[in-house]
C-alpha cells in the first residue's frame, strides 16, 4: 500500500484510475493540474506522483521543475508520467524519470510500472538551464 | 527584261532588325511563361556575375533594379541554412560538383522568412574555361505550412483520441476485474458510452474540417424543440466532463423550429474552448437571448483568464489557429478546429461570430444569427 498522488486534468481518465488504485489498496489523492498538484504535495508528501503531461494552468513537466526548485525534499518524490503525448520517452527524459506509460495503458502495465517505481524510488532529475544549474550550484 | 523567280517574290523579307525584334519577343514570351509557373531563374558565372529573372527577385523580395551579387545571395540565406547551401554553390562554381538541390529558408530584407526549393545545374565551356550555374528556385512556403499543419493535425488527433480511448479501456478493465454493485457498474458503463461519444465527436469535428476545406455547404436538420433545453442539456454534459462551473442565463421564449444539432455543436465547441483556455477556477457564462430589436438570435459564451491579443483574434478562428494563450501550454492541446467549425456553422445561417477579450471583462464569443434565417423553415 502506498500514498499516491494522481495529477490528471481529464476526469474521465482520472475516475477509473483513482478507483483502480484504491481497489488495489493504495491511498490515493487527486489533483486536476500542476498547480493543484503542488498544493496537494504541500499538504502531505506522497510516495509517488502519477503525472499527466498536457494540462492547463501548470503542466506536468512544469510541475516537476517546480518540485525540484522549491523546498528541499520534494525533488526526491518519484514521478511516473501517464500521458497521450507523442514521444513520451523524450518528455520523461527531459524531467529525468525512467517511469512513464503511454495512454491508453493496461492496468497490468500500470501495476508493473508502479511496482517497479515503488521498489526503486528513483527521484526525477529535470534537465536544468545553465542559469538554474548556477543557482543550484551556488546554493 | 529581267526575270524574277515567283518563289523568291513570295518569301517574307526579314531584315536583321526584324529578326532581332522577333527573337526578343520570343525571349520575353519564354520569360513570361517561366515567371507564370512561379519558377525564378538565376544564372551565376564563376567570376560572380549574376543574372536573374523578375520572378527570382519577387521570391527573394528584392528590387529588380538593385545590385545583387553572389554575396548578397549568401546573405539572404537563413543563418541556420547558410553555410550548407553556400558551400554547395561554391563547390559547383569551383567545378567540384555538377549541381545541387536544396530546400532551405531565406530571409527577405523586411525580415520575413520563406522556404524555397532551389536546384542548380552547372555547364562549362572548356575553351573559355568558364563555369555557369543555372538555378531554378520555387517558393515552397505555402506547401511547407500545409505539411506542418498536417503533421500537427495528426499529432493532435492521435493525442486527443487517446484520452477517450484511455478512459474506455480503464473503465472496461475495472468492470472486468472488479464487477461491483449494480450502481457502480452502471456508472462505469455510462463512462464508457460517454467516452465513445466523445471520440465520435472528435471524429465528427475532423470530418467537418474536411467539409470546410472542400468548401461544401452544410445541410442542417431542423426540428421542433426548446432551444433552452438543447443548451441546458449540452451544459449538463459539460458539467459531467469539466465540473460544476457553468452558468446559463436565457431571456425569452425559445420554443420553435431550430437546427438543434448545429446549435448544440456550437455550444459544445465554445464551452470546450472556454474550459481549455480560460481560468480554471471561475465560472463560464452561457447566454441565450433575442436581440432588443427582436431581429437576431444571440448566444454568447464568456470565460475569464488571460485575454486573447487583438492580433491573435482572427488567427484563432482559422482551422489549426491557436493564439498564445493556448500555446503557452507544454504541447498543443486540442486541434484548434473548434472555433473554425463554430464560425463555419454560424456562416451557414448567415450569422456572425465575434470575439471580445480583455483582462477585466474576460473573453466573450458571441454568435448573432438573424431570426429571418429560421423564419421560413417548416418541419
Amino acid at each position: 500500500m502506498a500514498r499516491i498522488l494522481v495529477v490528471e486534468d481529464d476526469p474521465q481518465v482520472a475516475i477509473p484510475l483513482v478507483a483502480f488504485l484504491g481497489l488495489m489498496g493504495h491511498l490515493v489523492r487527486q489533483a486536476s493540474n500542476g498547480e493543484e498538484g503542488l498544493a496537494e504535495v504541500s499538504k502531505e508528501y506522497p510516495e509517488i506522483i502519477l503525472l499527466d503531461v498536457d494540462m492547463p494552468t501548470l503542466n506536468g513537466p512544469q510541475m516537476a521543475y517546480r518540485l525540484l526548485i522549491e523546498d528541499a525534499g520534494r525533488e526526491d518524490i518519484p514521478i511516473m508520467l501517464l500521458s497521450a503525448v507523442d514521444d513520451l520517452g523524450s518528455v520523461a527524459e527531459s524531467i529525468g524519470t525512467p517511469y512513464f506509460l503511454a495512454k491508453p495503458y493496461s492496468f497490468d502495465g500500470l501495476t508493473t510500472m508502479l511496482d517497479r517505481a515503488l521498489r526503486e524510488r528513483q527521484p526525477p532529475r529535470p534537465r536544468l538551464s545553465p542559469l538554474h544549474q548556477k543557482i543550484r550550484g551556488a546554493a | 527584261m529581267k526575270k524574277t523567280s515567283p518563289v523568291r517574290n513570295q518569301r517574307p523579307r526579314h531584315t536583321l532588325k526584324n529578326r532581332h525584334r522577333f527573337e526578343r519577343q520570343e525571349r520575353d514570351l519564354t520569360e513570361f511563361a517561366i515567371n507564370a509557373t512561379g519558377l525564378g531563374i538565376s544564372s551565376i558565372l564563376d567570376d560572380g556575375t549574376f543574372y536573374r529573372t523578375i520572378e527570382h527577385d519577387r521570391i527573394f523580395g528584392i528590387d529588380p533594379n538593385s545590385k545583387f551579387d553572389l554575396n548578397d545571395l549568401f546573405e539572404s540565406f537563413h543563418p541556420d541554412d547558410r553555410k550548407g547551401v553556400a558551400d554547395e554553390i561554391k563547390a559547383v562554381l569551383a567545378g567540384k560538383k555538377t549541381g545541387y538541390d536544396f530546400e532551405h529558408r531565406i530571409v527577405r530584407k523586411d525580415g520575413t522568412i520563406r522556404w524555397v526549393h532551389a536546384f542548380g545545374k552547372a555547364t562549362s565551356d572548356p575553351k573559355l574555361n568558364r563555369i555557369r550555374l543555372t538555378v531554378g528556385v520555387m517558393d515552397t512556403t505555402d506547401r511547407k505550412k500545409l505539411e506542418s499543419d498536417r503533421e500537427m493535425f495528426i499529432a493532435s488527433l492521435s493525442h486527443d483520441l487517446r484520452n477517450p480511448l484511455s478512459a474506455i479501456r480503464a473503465n472496461a478493465e475495472l468492470l472486468k476485474r472488479y464487477p461491483r454493485g449494480f450502481k457502480e457498474n452502471q456508472d462505469t458503463l455510462g463512462r464508457i458510452v460517454f467516452n465513445v461519444d466523445r471520440a465520435d465527436r472528435m471524429i465528427q469535428n475532423m470530418l467537418d474540417l474536411a467539409h470546410i476545406r472542400a468548401g461544401e455547404k452544410r445541410n442542417p436538420v431542423y426540428k421542433h424543440c426548446d432551444l433552452k433545453k438543447v443548451i441546458s442539456d449540452s451544459l449538463k454534459e459539460a458539467t459531467l466532463r469539466y465540473g460544476d462551473r457553468f452558468e446559463f442565463i436565457s431571456r425569452g421564449d425559445f420554443d420553435g423550429v431550430w437546427p438543434d444539432q448545429e446549435i448544440q455543436r456550437m455550444i459544445d465547441n465554445l464551452v470546450e474552448n472556454a474550459v481549455k483556455y480560460g481560468c480554471s477556477d471561475t465560472a463560464i457564462q452561457v447566454m441565450l437571448l433575442i436581440s432588443d430589436e427582436n431581429e437576431d438570435l444571440v448566444i454568447s459564451v464568456k470565460n475569464y483568464g488571460n485575454p486573447i491579443l487583438p492580433k491573435d483574434q482572427e488567427v484563432i478562428l482559422q482551422p489549426f489557429g491557436r493564439a498564445k494563450v493556448g500555446q503557452q501550454d507544454y504541447k498543443v492541446k486540442g486541434w484548434g478546429l473548434g472555433l473554425a467549425i463554430v464560425r463555419s456553422i454560424v456562416e451557414t445561417f448567415i450569422g456572425k461570430l465575434t470575439l471580445q477579450s480583455s483582462a477585466a471583462e474576460g473573453t466573450v464569443f458571441k454568435i448573432v444569427i438573424p431570426l429571418s434565417t429560421f423564419s421560413s423553415i417548416r418541419v
